[in-house]
């Protein structure tokens, strides 16, 4: 009977159940889709690297599973806190507490069960969207039949396992603990209190903003320095930050509603005072789970941020270290102590061009040198921290070089005179070149005196210089006598290399590079087939993990705002008639709903946003070098910042229109 | 017989420095058959004296005994138990359930108890039949009257034949109408059936057609009024002259 009970009840309260149903169908949807497309064999077998990426979801996982299992206990003790009076009849007409637990746990699992089920469909399709994300990013054809395999499937039912035994038991101990009045009455418990003292509370709030900005700063000192030996300013400031963001979200509240009710104007005019105090009350009793979400929204914000910001970071780095379809490096060298003279590098060398001539399709190719004459009279201008290549002093090329490579990436040549130097570098030193180009000193070479061009990040690409992150181009005849830094061979190939043709190159050996003593094997093709696998597989394992993470989060925090504002709408009906009694309009209390809701909606957003902003801004610190010139970060974090006020707009807009619905009900009854 | 005794009980809130005696060293009896209303102003401790005899709440000390039983010894789950076999509640907001229908809501004691199946169908009919409810039987909750939910919660309460038939505040959510159908209903339910019945109440109209009533103050009685012989008309004018006594002491008009 208690079965036939717990159906019927999921039958009929199946409109309450929505927000249950559709949490958990968004979170598995989420989690198989990951799933499916992580273990795909399709997906893993484009390239080499790709097999981490089921790793890489698994790690998430982890985290997920815990917040997913938060996120279903919230709604579970919401289902459980609106039909408490119901359990409290059953008790009443003396059902044992023991029979009315194992009711709802019943009911949760046949919810959750169906709900799995569905999700289990919609992650097919979810999957195979992210499948064709994943393979239209690996320029491939994309078919529609995403393997359904039965290991992810196993997975996700073991997430599923291990989050229902957590909150089932959870849930369990919620009923032990309640006593039938409790359960009667629950509905008429008031908020408490957390802060007696007035002044202790506006303290608190000031230092736990100190510790927001200390944290922030630190966070800054961090990526600045780098360096492994200030790992704990990173640490503390991820503390302080946790620390301040709870302690905000709790002290916040009341800081602002003494504020107010200082200031009469604002204290009486219009709703303020409802608003505030409903607002305030609010904060107290589920300050920690709004803490919660505020940490959410921060993490979320930081993951989907770093996601773009590493989606461009490894397609810069293709066209930054593999520019063109094969390179061959470090050919001969005058000044490179450890393979100068090794006759037997040189020749591998030649092997490997000459394989490459015989066996290719040659579109276009080039054989240069990046020359020296060991003076400082440009590199001495370049002071920014971290950019000093291997080389202190001036690299030089020529311009006939410089042009014939812009050619060969299909950009337009520079028109340099007899007496002219050109200064092209990258994103590392475009404080030195900004020196250069203020100081405009003529330069000294062989007897030539060099007057500035110009300079520019533009174009600049690390595999021509091999070294230095900046590079001189001077006129052809000024260089004579001078020293080869390295010599470079590059290939434009008329079909795109792969993966497979590192394998078959690298099949004819490698350099053999003497360093203090120890010989080790150095590999001195570029291979661009090959960079964009392993870049696009780790920026797919990188991505896909990270937006993975904010997705879920975005849901979480989404679905709990929703539930905690309707949850309110059933205890603060009795307030809003309260005030339609006392003369309010209809339409003005709508207007109320809508401050109080914005207000819950906004409230743990700000401090994450400016959290998210500012450590956007110490992370462009390492990933300014190698994001692309056009990368703005502030760009990138208010996009990310869009991206998520549009989901969490649709969340807004449910839940304003769930909450005018319930009160309208309430009132027609 | 005595059906149910209570022994000084007392029942107390709030924290050490700030204690409210709910109720306050009470106690009383009841015998079986009798219709009894428990009087008060708000504050005078009716609902909680209800609800500890009930088992909603705990006292903080002395005895309830309801059939010899002292429930204040038992378990949960010997309560629960309990309940389902001696206890009938009605209550002010009925407390039916919305997903079941009403002719379910009556008959979901009777499962509970795990009554012989195809008894459970006569049984509801036959009670339903004499509270006036068998064309309804099939609707929900949500598409009947007040009167009509309440009358469905009295025969969810008496359907078992507890010994004891609670109610608190059994008409606060009706109209005059519907308040009389269901009093008359509640006074059948005593004569006919023999139900032991406590009633909470406020409403003097409401305790005039209970067989003795006893007024609350300050969890205490203060006074006890028996009807015996005399009209309703009669024993109604005697509830209001005692609740103008309890309304204000003449040593606080001044």
């Amino acid at each position: 009977m208690l079965s036939k009970l717990a159906i019927r009840n999921v039958k009929r309260s199946l409109k309450d159940y929505i927000i249950y149903i559709t949490t958990v169908i968004m979170a598995f949807s989420l989690i198989f889709a990951f799933n499916f497309v992580s273990f795909s064999e399709e997906i893993n077998e484009m390239s080499e690297l790709m097999v981490n990426l089921k790793y890489a979801v698994i790690f998430v996982s982890i985290i997920i599973v815990f917040v997913i299992a938060w996120l279903i206990n919230y709604t579970m003790r919401f289902m459980f806190e609106k039909r408490s009076k119901e359990f409290g009849t059953y008790m009443i007409l003396g059902i044992e507490k023991k029979q009315i637990n194992h009711l709802f746990l019943l009911e949760n699992i046949i919810l959750g069960l169906i709900a799995f089920i569905i999700s289990f469909f919609i992650g097919i399709l979810l999957g195979n969207v992210f499948s064709a994300i994943v393979m239209n990013l690996f320029e491939m054809p994309y078919k529609i039949s995403l393997k359904i395999t039965l290991l992810p499937v196993l997975l996700s039912a073991l997430y599923f396992i291990l989050i229902y035994a957590f909150t089932l038991f959870r849930s369990s101990r919620r009923m032990k603990k309640m006593k039938i009045h409790d359960l009667l009455y629950l509905e008429k418990k008031n908020e408490e209190k957390i802060w007696k003292k007035k002044k202790f509370r506006n303290i608190l709030f000031i230092i736990f903003v100190i510790m927001g900005v200390v944290g922030l700063w630190l966070c800054d000192y961090f990526f600045k320095i780098m360096q492994p030996n200030t790992m704990i300013h990173l640490l503390i400031s991820i503390i302080l930050l946790i620390i301040s963001i709870y302690g905000i979200t709790f002290t916040l509240g009341d800081f602002i509603l003494n504020f107010i009710k200082k200031r009469k104007k604002i204290k009486y005019s219009k709703d303020n005072l409802f608003v505030v105090k409903n607002f305030e009350a609010k904060s107290k009793t589920i300050g920690m789970s709004l803490g919660t979400l505020s940490l959410l929204i921060t993490l979320n914000l930081i993951c989907m941020n770093l996601s773009f910001v590493m989606k461009d970071a490894f397609e810069n780095n293709i066209d930054q270290q593999a520019p063109y379809d094969i390179l061959v490096e470090g050919i001969y060298s005058d000044v490179e102590e450890s393979w100068t003279g090794k006759e037997d590098n040189r020749e591998k060398a030649w092997q490997y061009i000459n394989y490459i001539h015989q066996n290719y399709e040659i579109e276009d190719e080039l054989h240069y040198q990046i020359l020296t004459n060991q003076s400082h009279q440009v590199s001495k201008h370049i002071k920014d921290i971290g950019s000093n290549g291997l080389y202190d002093y001036d690299t030089y090329l020529k311009v006939s070089d410089y042009n014939k490579l812009l050619e060969m990436l299909g950009v337009e040549p520079i028109d340099l005179k007899n007496n002219e130097y050109f200064v092209t570098g990258d994103k590392t030193v475009e404080e030195g070149l900004k020196a250069i180009k203020e100081a405009n000193e003529n330069i000294t070479i062989n007897d030539k005196v060099l007057s500035l061009k110009d300079t520019t990040i533009k174009n600049f690409r690390l595999g021509w210089s091999t070294g230095n992150s900046f590079i001189i181009v001077v006129p052809d005849d000024v260089i004579e006598n001078m020293q080869i830094v390295t010599e470079l061979y590059v290939f434009n190939t008329k079909n795109e290399t792969t993966e497979e043709d590192y394998a078959k190159l690298e099949k004819i050996g490698f350099y053999e590079i003497e360093d203090s003593g120890y010989i080790t094997q150095y590999f001195p093709l570029t291979i661009r087939g090959y960079m964009e696998a392993a870049n696009k597989s780790a920026m797919t394992i990188f991505s896909f993990s990270l937006l993975y993470i904010s997705f879920i989060f975005i849901t979480v925090v989404g679905t709990i705002l929703s539930i905690q504002t309707l949850s309110d709408s059933n205890k603060n009906k009795y307030q809003h008639k309260l005030l339609e009694k006392l003369g309010v309009e209809k339409k003005d209390i709508h207007k109320t709903i809508r401050k109080q809701i914005t207000a819950n909606f906004l409230f743990p957003v700000i401090y994450p946003i400016i959290i998210a902003v500012v450590t956007s801004f110490s992370i462009n610190r390492i990933f300014y070098a190698v994001t692309s010139a056009s990368m703005n970060y502030l760009v990138t974090i208010f996009i990310t910042i869009g991206i998520f006020l549009v989901i969490y707009g649709i969340y807004y807009i449910a839940t304003c229109m769930t909450f005018k619905n319930n009160i309208d009900e309430e009132s027609s009854r | 017989m005595e059906i149910l005794k209570l022994e000084n009980v007392k029942k107390y809130y709030g924290s050490e420095k700030n204690i409210t005696k709910a109720v306050n060293d009470l106690s009383l009896k009841i015998e079986e058959g009798e219709f009894v209303a428990i009087m008060g102003a708000s504050g005078s401790g009716k609902t909680t004296l209800l609800n500890c005899i009930s088992t909603i709440d705990e006292v903080t000390a002395g005895h309830i005994y309801i059939g010899n039983k002292d429930i204040t010894e038992l378990k949960e789950n010997e309560l629960a138990k309990f309940r389902r076999e001696n206890l009938g509640f009605i209550f002010q907001d009925f407390n039916l359930l919305n997903t079941l229908t009403i002719s379910e809501n009556i008959s979901l004691a009777l499962i509970i108890n795990k009554e012989d199946v195809n008894e459970v169908d006569n049984k509801v009919k036959d009670i339903a039949s004499k509270l006036g409810i068998s064309d309804i039987l099939n609707k929900y909750p949500y598409e009947v009257s007040g009167g009509q939910k309440q009358r469905c919660a009295c025969a969810r309460a008496l359907i078992n034949k507890p010994k004891l038939i609670l109610a608190d505040e059994p008409t606060g959510a009706l109209d005059s109408k519907s308040s009389r159908m269901l009093l008359e209903t509640m006074d059948e339910m005593n004569e006919k059936l023999n139900a032991t019945i406590l009633m909470v109440t406020h409403d003097s109209f409401s305790a005039s057609f209970c067989g003795r009533v006893l007024f609350l103050k300050d969890g205490k009685i203060f006074n006890e009024i028996v009807k015996g012989e005399k009209t309703r008309k009669e024993f109604f004018n005697e509830i209001l002259d005692v609740l103008t006594l309890l309304g204000g002491d003449v040593g606080n008009v001044k």
